[in-house]
């Protein structure tokens, strides 16, 4: 068997165990005291309505009595750490994300080891994690999230799931959700009474593995390795609006070295680049270009957005910007770049793993802005 | 939330490859330690710093041990009661 376990609003949970005053109380995590929105909150802000990426203004006019805490994410990482390693214990361990992971219990009584590893987390952290049961990754997980907060649920039968939802399962979206809706799929059981010809044509492939998987003939063996990311990107609100090109240039770069770096981390290039920007009014806009020559250079990465940003009339100031690099191939396969440029590249990744990312940095972004971009859902222990 | 940056001594107890603080002095005053409430860490360049929130006489302060140099530092939290006025 399968578990998933979730951990209840993380951030907002851990705020709470550090801090007995913020406990019973309506939370919310922010990247900043005023110009983010909400991360994640507490189970009480979210009983008035706060939501995940509400403005703070927003969430303050459905709970006005919410109380902003300023995330903070080393915090988070080293909690999340220490909560794996006890995942580990129980079995080949599949982080899923920083407050998520799938074990593979084999034949071990799931209850046992679900009231064990939730007793452990409670006693060492003061928080709480739901727990799903499944004979697959996408049953445990459609399981875990079906009781929350602190919920145990066995998902052992098709029965237990069929009336749940459409959009509950992890792989639907809200754009396949809503087609599916349209054909008055609602539920599980609707889904997989659904020919596969129906499924293949809103969802492709997808939907046929998607089926199989809810009727647990999908086997989804739990991976330690993670999949190799499909992209790698890095974004950032702006200490405060921006306008002039030279501090547009500067969060460009500091934004392209980050992915640069990850990039590497992974033994990856990437031939598409990606430019999100967001004005201050929150209109925004996004324009990508394939390359032909596959990198994972941030000189390289940040002449690319540059390019794509001169053929665009900014009109207002810039409130958040966002670099990514997609089409990613391994390193094995290619062999683009001079000895010189990649040994340059090798000694500055090996001061960062060793030292940390801003042990060594480019002259141009010195002092400029101390940025500390949250943690994205791909966070894992080891990555980057 | 407020910050008050000072030097701070710090008695601890290690037992089992795990720091305890049980008090510390700071600004002439000596206060015992009733609960630590988190312990987290994280890398900083070369050092690794230990962060422990802990409650005395009811107020949360924030101690933080830089392993490098055995440097404590202290942070009082003040949490966000104004915001339920």
């Amino acid at each position: 068997m399968i578990l998933h376990i979730d951990m209840d609003a993380f951030f907002a949970s851990v705020e709470q165990s550090s801090n007995p005053d913020l406990k019973n109380r309506p939370i919310a995590v922010t990247g900043s005291e005023k110009r983010s929105v909400i991360i994640t909150s507490s189970y009480e802000a979210r009983h008035f309505g706060v939501k995940t990426g509400m403005v703070i203004p927003e969430a303050k006019k459905v709970c006005p009595h919410l109380i902003i805490v300023i995330a903070n994410f080393e915090k988070y990482a080293s909690t999340s750490k220490k909560i794996m390693e006890i995942f580990k214990k129980y079995g080949v361990t599949e982080v899923f994300s920083v407050d998520e992971a799938f074990i593979d219990i084999g034949n071990e009584s799931p209850s046992y080891i679900a009231t064990s590893i939730k007793s452990e987390i409670k006693r060492q952290f003061g928080i709480t994690c739901s727990i799903g049961v499944g004979k697959n990754k996408t049953i445990a997980k459609l399981a875990s999230g079906s009781n929350k907060p602190d919920g145990y649920f066995v998902a052992d039968s098709f029965d237990k799931i069929r009336d749940m939802p459409i959009d509950e399962v992890c792989g639907i979206g809200k754009k396949s959700s809503a087609k599916l809706r349209l054909l008055s799929i609602n539920t599980i059981a609707d889904f997989v009474n659904k020919e596969e010809h129906v499924l293949k044509k809103v969802m492709g492939i997808h939907g046929i593995r998607l089926k199989l998987a809810l009727l647990g003939q999908l086997p989804e063996p739990v991976n330690p390795k993670h999949p190799a990311p499909k992209s790698v990107s890095n974004s950032m609100t702006l200490p405060h609006d921006i306008w002039s090109w030279n501090d547009i240039q500067r969060a460009i770069f500091q934004l392209s070295e980050k992915v640069a770096f990850r990039l590497r981390c992974y033994n990856l290039w990437g031939k598409k680049v990606s430019l999100y920007v967001r004005y201050k009014d929150f209109e925004g806009f996004c324009i990508d270009k394939k390359y032909y020559q596959y990198t994972n250079n941030e000189q390289e990465i940040y002449q690319r957005s540059l390019d794509l940003l001169k053929n665009v009339r900014l009109t207002k100031p810039i409130r958040l910007l966002s670099v990514s690099v997609t089409e990613l191939a391994p390193a094995k396969q290619l062999s683009i770049f001079g000895q010189k440029n990649t040994n340059r590249l090798e000694a500055i990744d090996s001061i960062r793993r060793k030292w940390g990312f801003n042990a060594v940095t480019w002259g141009i972004l010195l002092n400029k802005y101390e940025h500390k971009p949250p943690i994205s859902p791909a966070w894992r222990p080891e990555r980057y | 939330m407020g910050q008050l940056k000072k030097f701070v001594k710090v008695a601890v107890i290690f037992k089992a490859g795990k720091i305890t603080p049980v008090w510390f002095e700071w600004n002439n005053n000596k206060y015992l330690i009733d609960k630590i409430t988190y312990r987290w860490e994280e890398r900083k360049g070369r050092s690794q710093i230990l962060y422990f929130a802990v409650i005395s006489n009811g107020e949360l302060y924030q101690l933080q041990l830089d392993t490098e140099n055995f440097v404590w530092d202290i942070k009082h939290e003040i949490t966000a009661k104004e915001d339920f006025v």
